[in-house]
């Protein structure tokens, strides 16, 4: 049953990508430029003292904050837009639970993001011509590691959207604190490696440009982290969608 | 033995007495709503929403939730299908408690809350139905079959691949109730399910009901505004005003209750005068409806054993009769004779 289930959220995450291939086009194209645009806008800033390492940061700093800002699209934006555009209640009538199928909306979403990213990051090396020894299956294991502290933080505002409806102006202030959260330090251990997104953001950008490794209860740590913003974002958004059904607004537009 | 024998058939003669005939006693009930509240905090008191609502409807029926705008008709939608929490009561379908046991009562339900609204509209006909069934655990190889069924039941074949977007708003709706019949759920609530609907496609919609709910044996709950539509599928209606259940029963038994007119439509060869108009109302109680320019007046009487007294009338008046009509009066004017008391 979940096996089908999932087939199918995967099923409809492609078409809508494919069926909206402009808007899918011109949110590649619009990170790609935002990417050049910050590149070139720092050099012209710093002259060439940017090279090297710090040009390798960015470039990691900006293909992880892109995964964030996804992922944290992915499910609040999401939700925002099902509960106004009526199909939220059906989703609510599948036996598998809404959270389930949620779930399966995130996974799906971010197996899209994946090759969104990877494209992004791909066409930003080629402009930059900095190439990145890219450990790809340890990349994709932090980020699917950390990505969860993320939906957790779209779990709340899209309880926030099923309550309040109209909420697209602190979504937006959110993908800057995401900056934050992937720009902080967070290894060795600190205050900041408890922040969302944080420790995995960091222990990438140090595996990837200075080739550190790690012990393996740091990804355990992360994971940790990861999975504390998850559960609580859950809860947060049940209280919500209780709050909604109680006020009947999970249809109401 | 004889008393013991006895006994029995008294419990089954009570039993039976005891359900208003309208239950047939042999159907399965699948649903039962049992005394349900819901009242919404405003500034001033609480709004009542729904107050001490009970009903039930067993397979093959049709029941129709008839009332006012703002009456409860869509709370009581959403309470059933558990999508609105209500304050008090119990809402028990195929036996489970729709809050309690809410994954067990899922399968057996399927529901059309805001007909064209309820799918996907980037999304083709058939890749809404497919990713609905899927929800469900359907595999789409698995349901060809039934899929193909209800794409011709509801007349959707042709159009099966083309996005929902292009599609009217009554294709939207046809597509809507197809997503929430993939499970062949045993209830099934239609919300406004004619709303903007053209002729065709309502008459459509009409026979696809009646032959759904008698031949699979399905309950279907339908809230509508069009009482010719009601009147024709639904074997029961429930009036509901203010939250609360004024009438219920079968749509002859509020005729038979609430009817007692006739409609009569009388057509002269010249204007009415003032004079005419008294002498008729001294023959009997009449209540004129609408007297036009053209000579034509319309009244309501109990019965027609009048009706001779006023053709006597019109002929000692020297004026020529040329048409007569009289009609019974019809559901919707009933409903608005009883939501006006």
């Amino acid at each position: 049953m979940y096996w089908v289930a999932f087939k199918g959220e995967l099923t409809r995450t492609f078409i809508k990508a494919k069926r909206y291939g402009f808007d899918t086009l011109s949110r590649l194209l619009m990170t790609y430029f935002v990417f050049i645009a910050i590149f070139y806008g720092l050099k012209f800033m710093t002259g060439p003292t940017l090279n090297g390492g710090k040009l390798d940061e960015l470039i990691i700093g900006y293909i992880l904050w892109t995964f964030a800002v996804s992922a944290y699209f992915e499910n609040s934006y999401d939700l925002a837009e099902e509960s106004t555009i009526g199909t939220l209640e059906q989703l609510h009538l599948a036996p598998i639970g809404f959270h389930t199928i949620v779930l399966f909306r995130m996974i799906s979403g971010y197996l899209l993001s994946i090759i969104y990213n990877i494209s992004v990051l791909y066409l930003t090396m080629l402009t930059t011509g900095r190439w990145l020894d890219l450990p790809i299956f340890n990349f994709l294991l932090i980020v699917t590691l950390a990505i969860p502290s993320i939906y957790g933080i779209g779990y709340i505002f899209g309880g926030l959207a099923l309550v309040y409806k109209k909420i697209e102006s602190s979504l937006m202030l959110i993908q800057f604190i995401l900056i934050l959260f992937v720009s902080l330090p967070a290894w060795p251990l600190q205050k900041t490696s408890f922040l969302p997104f944080t420790a995995g953001a960091h222990s990438i950008n140090r595996m990837v440009v200075y080739g550190e490794s790690f012990p393996v209860w740091w990804y355990f740590f992360i994971l940790g982290i990861s999975l504390f913003y998850f559960f609580l974002g859950l809860g947060i958004f049940k209280l919500f969608e209780t709050k909604a059904r109680r006020l009947n607004l999970l249809g109401q537009y | 033995m004889q008393s013991h024998l006895k006994n029995n058939c008294q419990v089954i003669v009570s039993f039976l007495l005891s359900r208003p005939y309208y239950k047939r006693p042999l159907m399965k009930e699948i649903l039962e709503v049992k005394h349900i509240f819901k009242s919404y905090p405003t500034k001033s008191e609480p709004f009542k929403a729904l107050d001490d609502i009970s009903f039930s409807a067993c397979e093959g029926e049709v029941l129709g939730l008839l009332g006012p705008n703002g009456s409860g008709k869509t709370t009581i939608i959403k309470s059933i299908a558990s999508l609105l929490e209500y304050d008090k009561g119990q809402v028990l379908i195929n036996g489970f408690d729709n809050i309690k046991d809410r994954k067990k009562v899922l399968p057996f339900l399927g529901a059309v809350l805001d007909g064209n609204r309820n799918i996907y509209w980037r999304l083709s006909v058939l890749e809404n139905i497919h990713y609905f069934a899927g929800l469900r655990g359907i595999d789409k190889k698995r349901s060809k079959e039934k899929i193909n069924q209800i794409l011709k039941d509801l007349m959707l074949e042709e159009i099966k691949n083309k996005e929902v977007r292009l599609l009217s708003r009554g294709m939207k709706q046809k597509v809507s109730i197809a997503c929430s019949l993939v499970h062949a759920p045993n209830l099934l609530l239609l919300d406004e399910p004619t709303l903007g609907l053209d002729i065709e496609i309502s008459r459509g919609m009409e026979k696809w009901i009646t032959k759904y709910s008698k031949e699979e044996k399905k309950c279907i709950i339908v809230t509508s505004h069009d009482m010719d539509f009601i009147e024709t599928v639904c074997d029961r209606v429930i009036i509901i005003q203010k939250g609360k259940i004024t009438f219920q029963g079968p749509v002859k038994e509020i005729k038979k209750k609430y009817h007692n007119h006739k409609r009569v439509r009388i057509t002269l060869d010249r204007q009415i005068n003032e004079s005419f108009k008294t002498s008729l109302k001294e023959i009997c109680d009449l209540s004129f409806e609408t007297v036009e320019e053209t000579s034509a007046f319309s009244f309501k009487m109990e019965n027609l054993n009048s009706l001779p007294l006023i053709m006597d009338s019109i002929k000692n008046h020297n004026i020529k009769l040329q048409d007569i009509h009289t009609s019974e009066d019809r559901f919707e004017d009933i409903f608005m004779e009883i939501i006006k008391d």
